[in-house]
């Protein structure tokens, strides 16, 4: 009995963590109730118009707060993490959150679309289009003004962002998703050595016990062997179909509708105001 | 009989072949792992330094704008000057990390300046700058969690079992944490 309280509150406080964030549903994920039906379609058309002309992907947030994350700074780095916002590689992806308790509001710009939206541009963008319709309590109004300012400025850039932050992120995910394939290729290829190994001495030992193998017989077992290798080998690299680890949710996703987030990150840059 | 002593030979090659092979095997990829969170490591410090070099060149704007304004505060944009300076001429984790800290006390007392003249904070170009900089300062945050979140584990697994026995002669040893003084750290928050 004493050793299932540890684990029911290891188990517990996993499920808390996992719960902690939601789901998201499409690019536009109220789980507060303050957008009308109306203005929650003219944003999801919005977002998908410019992941059709771009493939930038702009997610926007309505939470009740962001506890248990110290500020929405962190929320929005741990939200953007977890849905993968943008197309995995390139970083194009911009969130939009906004939590109610704490009065704060953050857009969170992915690497890919830094060009596109710098800081300076997420502030004024908070100050012009955003705040003032908050001020007056008017959420979805300010919500929907400000997709329509980030979705103006992502379609006005048409290249992605700068050459730096494009190769460290490529040279990031590359790295990341590549190394549990070549972990894994190396398991089958040292497996397949060694049974290849086993099975080679094993002849040779029982061409041994018959007697008398010449040396001509002794090099022609290990011959096949090497080509019975070959074959494993080449075996296992053909059944490594293995897809790099990645967040994608996508299921064909395209033009015209929500077919899950790319897997892209961001490092923490946009900008945020309290109202 | 001769048959016996050769089986129970070739047995012995069997498994010694065997456990060389494992061994083979572990050893390469308890190098593989070491090498990979070094990696890691290496381009979140990459990070950092993109970062911190940002920051060093949106801080001349800034204070231009603020002189703009509050011409006489000289002592405020020569610790801003030093510190800059300082900055740049740093090269260990340590010394970055200093002169972080630095950086940090020098900007905190020119935003205490900027507290006294309200149509600086107002201004337009201002608010930009402050944008950019709180940016900056989270971007920051950021890549330091991922610096320091690799460098503990690397630190933890080239001193454990069995990385342990091989990391020395790769040359693997400990990496610095990139610790700045949490205190001085001030994220420029506009609020209306």
């Amino acid at each position: 009995m004493k050793r299932l309280i540890p684990l029911a509150l290891l188990l517990s406080s996993l499920s808390v963590a996992l719960t902690a964030l939601p789901q998201p549903r499409g690019f536009v994920n109220d789980f507060v109730g303050v957008l009308t039906p109306s203005q929650a379609e003219e944003m999801e058309k919005l977002a998908a118009e410019v992941q059709e002309k771009t493939g930038a992907q702009i997610a926007v947030a309505v939470v009740d707060s962001f506890a248990p994350a110290g500020s929405i700074e962190e929320y929005a780095v741990d939200l953007f993490q977890a849905w993968g916002i943008g197309e995995k590689g390139k970083d194009n992806g911009v969130l939009l959150v906004l939590a109610m308790a704490e009065r704060r509001v953050k857009i969170e710009v992915g690497y890919g679309l830094e060009g596109a939206v710098p800081d300076g541009l997420a502030g004024r963008i908070l100050d012009n289009e955003v705040l003032p319709a908050f001020r007056e309590g008017r959420f979805g109004d300010g919500l929907l003004r400000g997709v329509e300012a980030l979705a103006t400025a992502a379609l006005a850039e048409n290249g992605p962002g700068t050459d730096d932050s494009e190769t460290v992120k490529a040279h990031d995910t590359t790295a990341a998703s590549a190394s549990p394939v070549i972990a894994v290729l190396t398991l089958i290829l040292f497996f397949c050595g060694i049974i290849f190994f086993f099975v080679s001495v094993i002849r040779l030992a029982q061409w041994i016990s018959r007697g008398g193998a010449s040396p001509g017989h002794r090099s022609g077992g290990f011959g096949s062997g090497g080509g019975r290798s070959g074959g494993f080998g080449s075996g296992a690299f053909r059944s490594g179909g293995f897809s790099s680890g990645s967040r994608s949710s996508s299921f064909g996703g395209g033009g015209g509708g929500f077919g899950g987030f790319g897997g892209g990150s961001s490092g923490g840059g946009g900008a945020s105001r309290g109202f | 009989m001769a048959e016996g002593k050769k089986s129970g030979l070739s047995k012995g090659l069997l498994i010694a072949g065997g456990v060389v092979l494992l061994l083979a095997y572990m050893y390469i990829s308890t190098k593989n792992g070491l090498v990979r969170l070094d990696e890691n490591i290496n381009s979140a410090w990459s990070e950092i330094d993109n970062q911190l070099q940002r920051r060093s060149d949106l801080i001349p704007n800034l204070v231009a704008t603020v002189k703009g304004y509050a011409k006489h505060e000289e002592a405020v944009f020569t610790n801003i000057a030093n510190a800059r300076s300082k900055l740049a001429g740093a090269q260990t984790v340590e010394e970055k990390a200093a002169g972080y800290n630095e950086m940090q006390s020098a900007l905190s007392r020119l935003l205490v300046v900027v507290e006294q003249y309200p149509e600086l904070k107002a201004n337009q170009s201002f608010i930009g700058l402050q944008d950019e900089l709180a940016g900056t300062e989270n971007r920051l945050t950021v890549a330091r969690k991922r610096y320091n979140d690799g460098v503990r584990d690397f630190n933890t697994r080239i001193r454990s079992f069995p990385a342990s026995l091989i990391a020395g002669g790769m040359g693997f040893s400990p990496r610095p944490y990139f610790e700045i003084d949490q205190g001085a750290r001030e994220t420029p928050k506009v609020s209306f």
